[in-house]
Parts: C-alpha cells; sequence; structure tokens
C-alpha cells in the first residue's frame, strides 16, 4: 500500500514538473498538492510546491511551505534557501540573513548546499550594511537635496522668525535665503518666547533691505525702540506693496514721520495697526484720505486721537472699504464719534468703541446705520437720551440682526428685556459678554437657553441675579453644546452650576469662577474630570472653600496639555 | 490606468486618482487611454504606493490652481494628511521629489509644510541636527550673523 501510493506520489511529482517547465504553474501545482497529499513528508514535494507558488506571486503561501520543509528537516539546506529567497522577494532582507545564518548553523557540514548558504549569507551581510549606511545619510541637507525651486518652497512655509532662525544655519542656507527676496515678504516680529534683545531701527533695516519692493506684511507690537528712522527706510525703499503695517506701543515717532509715511506708501495698505501710539488726529485724517485700499483701523488707546479726527470738513475720504475700526481705549474720543463713522464708514462690520465715554441710548439707537453690523463693544451705562435702554434694544436689534458678537459691561440698566430683543432678533450670536449688569436675573438665563444655541462665548459675571437654577435652567433647555468660554465670576452660584455645566458643554476651553465663594472643591473636581481634556483656563481667584487637594488635581489634568489654572487666593480660608 | 515604478512593480490605478497628476493628466490627454503601462522611472515602487494612497483620499478634492498666498501657513493639516506624513525623512524627501516630478500641487504643498514644520520653533543648532548640517562659518562669521539674529533668540 505504501509502496503503491509512493508510486503515483513520483508520477503526480513528475507530471508536476512537466508542467512547471511548460511554465503551467496552476496545474503543476495541482500536481504537487496531489503528490504531497499521498506523501505528506517528502520535502521534495514541498520545495517544488513552493518553486510553484513564487512563480504565481503567492509568496506568504510559499513561505507556508518553506517553513514545513524546515519543519520536517532541520539539518537540510533546502528549507533555508528556499525560506531565504522568499523573505528576499517580500523585501524583509533582515529576516532572509537571520534564515541563512540559523541554516549556517543546522544544516550537516557535508550538505552540497552549505556553501551556496554561506555565499547568500555574506551577499546578505553586505547589503545589510549597505542599507544602513544609506539610512544614515538619509537625514541630510534639503538644500543639496532639491532643486531650488522646492527649497524655496520649503522655505516660504516658515514664518518670518524661524526664516530668520535657519538664514543662519550654514553659508549655503544663508545664501539661498537671504538672496530671495520673496521670502522676505512678511516681516512679523511677534514672538512667542521672550527674547534676548528688542527691536531697533537696525533690526527692521536688516529685514527690510531683503525684502525690498516684495514686502506686504510688517508686525511689530514691542515698537517701543523704533523711531522715525523706521517709517524711513520703509519710505526709501518704497515699500509700495504694504499691505498690512502693525506698529504698536511706541511712544517715540513722531507726527511728521507718519504722515510722511502714509503719503508715501499708503495706496495698497489693507490693514493698519497704530494701537497705543502718539499718532495725532492729523496722522488718522492722511489714513483717511490716502489709504484708498484700508480694510481695518486699529488705533486703540491711542491718547492723542480726539473726535476732530473722523471730521474731514470738505474733504474727500477715500478709504471707503472700512469694515474694522477699534477705538479702544480712546480717551479722547466720546460718544459723538458715533454719528461721524456712520457717515464715514456704514459699510462697517466691526465697530469698537470699548471705553469711550458718555455713551447713550442715543448711541445704541444711531447704530442703526451700519446695517451689516457683526461685532460691537461697548463699555459704561447707557443714560436715556430720547428714549428708553429697552426701546433703544428694539430699535438697534431690528436694524442689526447680523450680530455675532455683542460686547457691553459695566452697563447696571441693563434688563433682562434687553436681552430678550437681542437674543430674539440677533439669531447667530456667538458670544455674549455682559458683565457688570447688576439688574439681570435668572430670565435673562432662560432667554439664552432658548434663544441661543449658537453661542460660543458668554461672559454674565457680576450679575448677582443669576443664580443655581438660572443657570440650571438654560442648560435644561438643550444649550450649551458649542459653549467654550463661560464667566459667572462674582455671583452666587454653587458647586451645582459647575456640575451642570461639566454634563451639558463638552467643548469648554475657559471658565472663569473667579470670587464665587459658594464653590467647593467638589466642583471643580467635577468640572475638571469631565471637561479636563478640552479646557485651556480655569480661573478661580479668591475661591477659598475649594481644597487644595481639588486645585492640585486641576492643574495636574490642565497641565497635561499646556492648560492653566488661576488660583490665587489672598483671603484665608 | 497601469503605472509601472522605477523597478518594474506594476499599478493599476482609476483615471480620475490618475488624474490627480499634471504630469500623467496630460499625457492622458495627449494619448488617450491605452494598455500599455506609463513607466515612471523616477520613482518607486512604495514611493509611488504612497502617492497613490495619497491620491485615493483625495480624489473627489475640487482642483485648485492658484494657490493663496494666505494658505501658506504650515498649521492646516488635516488628520489624514498628518498621518500620512509620519514616515521617515528618506520617504517623505522621495514623495517631495516625486510630488514634484508627477507634479500634484497639493501633495507638494502637504509634503513641503511637512519639512517646514521641521524647521520651525527649532534653533539654528537644532535645525542643523535635523539634516545633519555642518556649521561652515567662521568665527567672525558666527559672531555677525548671531548678533543679526540676536532680538529672536530666546532667553
Amino acid at each position: 500500500m505504501i509502496k503503491h501510493s509512493t508510486e503515483s506520489s513520483q508520477k503526480h511529482y513528475h507530471d508536476g514538473l512537466a508542467a512547471f517547465r511548460k511554465k503551467e504553474f496552476e496545474k503543476a501545482q495541482a500536481y504537487f498538492t496531489k503528490a504531497i497529499v499521498l506523501e505528506p513528508n517528502n520535502i521534495q514535494l514541498y520545495d517544488s510546491r513552493a518553486a510553484t507558488r513564487e512563480k504565481l506571486g503567492q509568496l506568504t503561501s510559499a513561505l507556508q511551505d518553506a517553513e514545513i520543509i524546515l519543519n520536517l528537516e532541520k539539518t537540510s539546506a533546502k528549507g533555508y534557501l528556499r525560506a531565504g529567497k522568499l523573505y528576499r522577494l517580500l523585501g524583509q532582507n533582515e529576516m532572509a540573513l537571520d534564515i541563512y545564518n540559523k541554516g549556517i548553523k543546522e544544516v550537516k557540514q557535508n550538505d552540497q548546499l552549505l556553501s551556496t548558504l554561506h555565499k547568500l549569507a555574506k551577499e546578505m551581510q553586505e547589503k545589510s550594511q549597505k542599507s544602513t549606511v544609506i539610512k544614515s545619510t538619509k537625514t541630510c541637507d534639503i538644500t543639496v537635496m532639491f532643486p531650488t525651486e522646492l527649497v524655496h518652497w520649503i522655505f516660504g512655509c516658515l514664518p518670518f522668525t524661524s526664516l530668520c532662525k535657519a538664514s543662519i544655519v550654514s553659508k549655503r542656507w544663508r545664501n539661498l535665503i537671504i538672496n530671495s527676496r520673496f521670502l522676505w515678504r512678511n516681516l512679523d516680529f511677534t514672538i512667542n518666547r521672550p527674547s534676548k534683545a528688542v527691536v531697533t531701527d537696525q533690526v527692521v533695516s536688516t529685514y527690510v533691505n531683503r525684502g525690498k519692493l516684495q514686502i506686504q506684511k510688517f508686525i511689530c507690537h514691542n515698537a517701543g525702540y523704533l523711531s522715525d528712522k523706521t517709517l524711513k527706510i520703509f519710505r526709501a525703499v518704497p515699500c509700495y506693496h504694504l499691505k498690512t503695517f502693525e506698529l504698536s506701543f511706541n511712544t517715540s515717532i513722531t507726527e511728521t514721520a507718519f504722515v510722511i509715511f502714509i503719503r508715501t506708501i499708503g495706496t495698497e495698505l489693507k490693514i493698519i495697526n497704530f494701537s497705543n501710539t502718539y499718532i495725532s488726529d492729523k496722522v488718522v485724517k492722511t489714513i483717511l484720505m490716502h489709504c484708498p485700499q484700508l480694510e481695518t483701523l486699529k488705533i486703540s488707546s491711542c491718547v492723542k486721537v480726539t473726535i476732530q479726527a473722523f471730521d474731514l470738513g470738505d474733504r474727500q475720504c477715500k478709504a471707503l472699504r472700512v469694515q474694522d475700526i477699534d477705538l479702544n481705549g480712546c480717551q479722547g474720543i466720546n460718544k459723538a464719534v458715533v454719528p461721524f463713522i456712520t457717515i464715514l464708514f456704514p459699510n462697517i462690520t466691526r465697530l469698537n468703541i470699548h471705553g469711550i465715554s458718555g455713551l447713550t441710548t442715543r448711541t445704541l439707537a444711531d447704530l442703526v446705520h451700519f446695517p451689516n453690523l457683526e461685532f460691537i463693544s461697548m463699555f459704561g451705562n447707557m443714560n436715556e437720551d430720547g428714549l428708553d435702554i429697552e426701546n433703544a434694544f428694539i430699535t438697534f436689534t431690528s436694524a442689526c440682526p447680523l450680530i455675532r458678537q455683542f460686547v457691553l459691561e459695566e452697563c447696571p440698566d441693563l434688563t433682562d428685556n434687553c436681552v430678550r430683543f437681542l437674543v430674539m432678533s440677533c439669531i447667530n450670536l456667538e458670544e455674549l459678554t455682559l458683565n457688570g449688569s447688576y439688574k439681570l436675573t435668572d430670565e435673562t438665563t432662560q432667554h439664552i437657553g432658548t434663544y441661543c444655541q449658537q453661542l460660543k462665548v458668554l461672559r454674565i459675571g457680576k450679575s448677582p441675579g443669576i443664580t443655581d437654577s438660572g443657570i440650571n435652567e438654560m442648560l435644561n433647555l438643550g444649550f450649551g453644546s458649542l459653549l467654550e468660554v463661560i464667566e459667572l465670576k462674582q455671583n452666587n452660584i454653587t458647586d451645582n452650576s459647575l456640575k451642570k455645566l461639566a454634563d451639558c458643554c463638552d467643548k469648554l476651553k475657559e471658565v472663569n469662577v473667579n470670587w464665587c465663594h459658594n464653590i467647593t472643591g467638589s466642583g471643580v473636581a467635577y468640572l475638571v474630570k469631565k471637561c479636563g481634556k478640552s479646557m485651556q483656563y480655569l480661573s478661580m481667584v479668591e475661591c477659598f472653600n475649594v481644597a487644595p487637594d481639588a486645585v492640585d488635581l486641576a492643574r495636574k489634568i490642565l497641565g497635561q496639555h499646556g492648560g492653566m489654572v488661576n488660583y490665587l487666593f489672598r483671603t484665608s480660608r | 490606468v497601469k503605472l509601472t515604478s522605477s523597478e518594474g512593480t506594476e499599478f493599476i490605478i482609476d483615471r480620475k486618482v490618475a488624474e490627480k497628476s499634471v504630469l500623467l493628466k496630460n499625457m492622458l490627454e495627449d494619448v488617450g487611454e491605452s494598455d500599455m503601462a506609463i513607466p515612471l522611472p523616477n520613482v518607486t515602487g512604495p514611493i509611488l504606493n504612497k502617492v497613490i494612497d495619497y491620491c485615493t483620499h483625495h480624489r473627489d478634492d475640487p482642483f485648485v490652481s492658484q494657490e493663496d498666498d494666505s494658505k501658506k501657513v504650515s498649521d492646516d493639516i488635516d488628520d489624514w494628511d498628518a498621518e500620512f506624513c509620519k514616515v521617515d525623512q528618506g520617504t517623505l524627501f522621495e514623495l517631495i521629489l516625486s510630488a514634484n516630478y508627477l507634479d500634484i500641487k497639493p501633495l507638494l504643498d502637504l509634503t513641503c509644510k511637512t519639512v517646514a514644520n521641521m524647521i520651525k520653533g527649532k534653533t539654528p543648532d537644532e535645525i542643523r541636527k535635523t539634516f545633519n548640517i555642518t556649521n561652515d562659518f567662521t568665527p567672525e562669521e558666527e559672531e555677525h550673523v548671531r548678533k543679526e539674529n540676536e532680538w529672536c533668540e530666546e532667553r
């Protein structure tokens, strides 16, 4: 019986070989398989089938055959050679080398194929050494590897400060970088980390002369050491294509320098930011008459600017595209500026008059001349002038339905009804900041919960009338899924509000509960355990009933992703 | 469409996927569709495989012809793309060269941004380490360039 099966197995084997020679691999495989069924311990059969499968591209099943050979006869070179070859075909050179080395150890000394194993092992060894050499040189200079245009593309993706650092890496890098004007088109001197030295006229000069006419952007918010010279440098080029010019926190640059600068190269300016400088009315007037492309004008805390700046008389205003005006904290300006602005820029979408004194209900009603208004920021009480505050809100909200961000702080006369008119008309509201509105009650939070599904920022601190039940009701109305910032400082809320917020708002980034004395460690711990992952900032100044372990927990959880906890307690526990 | 890599491996892909490459798109428009494989002698199999991955994922993206200057910030890389770029430096560099050769702008943009991110926020010394570059300034030159950069050096 055994003899018979061996005979027919040999027949199948020879039929298989014949088919293999004729390149009929599918057939060959079938014959070899039949032979293996009859003679399952014959390694030659497996080897032949593996070779066939290799030709068919079935490398994994071929490898299975090779493994069977190795299991059947550890001391024969055949299995090692086959498996090694297959690993090489699979691109796993290290595995192949392992197999060959194993073979050299196991195979009998008199095996004729042993020398082949040695040869292949040596070959693989050399190959792998070569490839590690390639690997180590793989880390290499991009400026050598890539054509110049690609190198410039890469450098073009770098922000200004990174570009400066890249420019002193090596001579080659330096030449490539500093001689390409296009790379120096955006001079943004804003740095995140404290630096050793300051930005001087000399520093500005270096980079302006690299970018020359290509320069489109100049941003320097630590401009305290710059003088008239800086503006002269830009004029000398002259940088006609400047689109953004931001120079703030500077008290040395003179009116004349500003005026000449704007007159010479103001034609393409879109964004001007001279916040915290000593610019005068004349400078603002020059801007309005010489910058036809202007879209954004930021002159916050410019103490010398008065209302006269916006009174051009019979001279023509060329800045007709202005959309964004920031007069935050300009002490020389009062409410009378609003009518001037309505005449000059009816299309504005953003207006910041936070800190402008003497606002009245008339000011709010005047805003009806800005039908596109999306952002408004104001501060202080609205004294009654011709109409009461609720009527002023009705007038305002029906004319400006596009409002997204509404900021009115420290306005004690604000009522729940004002808020109701606002949230009912302005369905796109994303930010509502009403800190210091003493009259507000839980009715306000109810209105917010009902109408403000889009709200991301809610600041209703210093409103003692807002309680836990108001917060609870607001969140029960399905509100809060988008809320990122909430400020409830100096309110009478307790841990219940914090817990409810944690349950309903899973996008919270910022929470401010300063001076909320009823908050304890249990509320804080609940909040940070639930929302800590998304939170960037938790402020709980003077929340002296929060136990130290809760503070530590908050710091630990927020600290994991760079979040901050503000927790100064001056009052003793 | 059939493509062959430098070592002869064949890839069969959708015409739509192939057309992400301006080079292939023009070729296909010139010769029309045929059974002949297009040889890509500058691209190896594994790299071509990656490139096809990218083009398949982004097959339905609108074609952006003129890249906007404002888009040239290196932060806005989506999750899939970021994951796609998690490869060793050698592969990344080969991807850049292939994207350039095949003229696939968004892929070139992505890979260049990734390299830019390897430079961003690093000190000159760290950049040298990353790219295996030797500092070849003389001490005087070194002093000069260091002074020039003093304003943005961290304290």
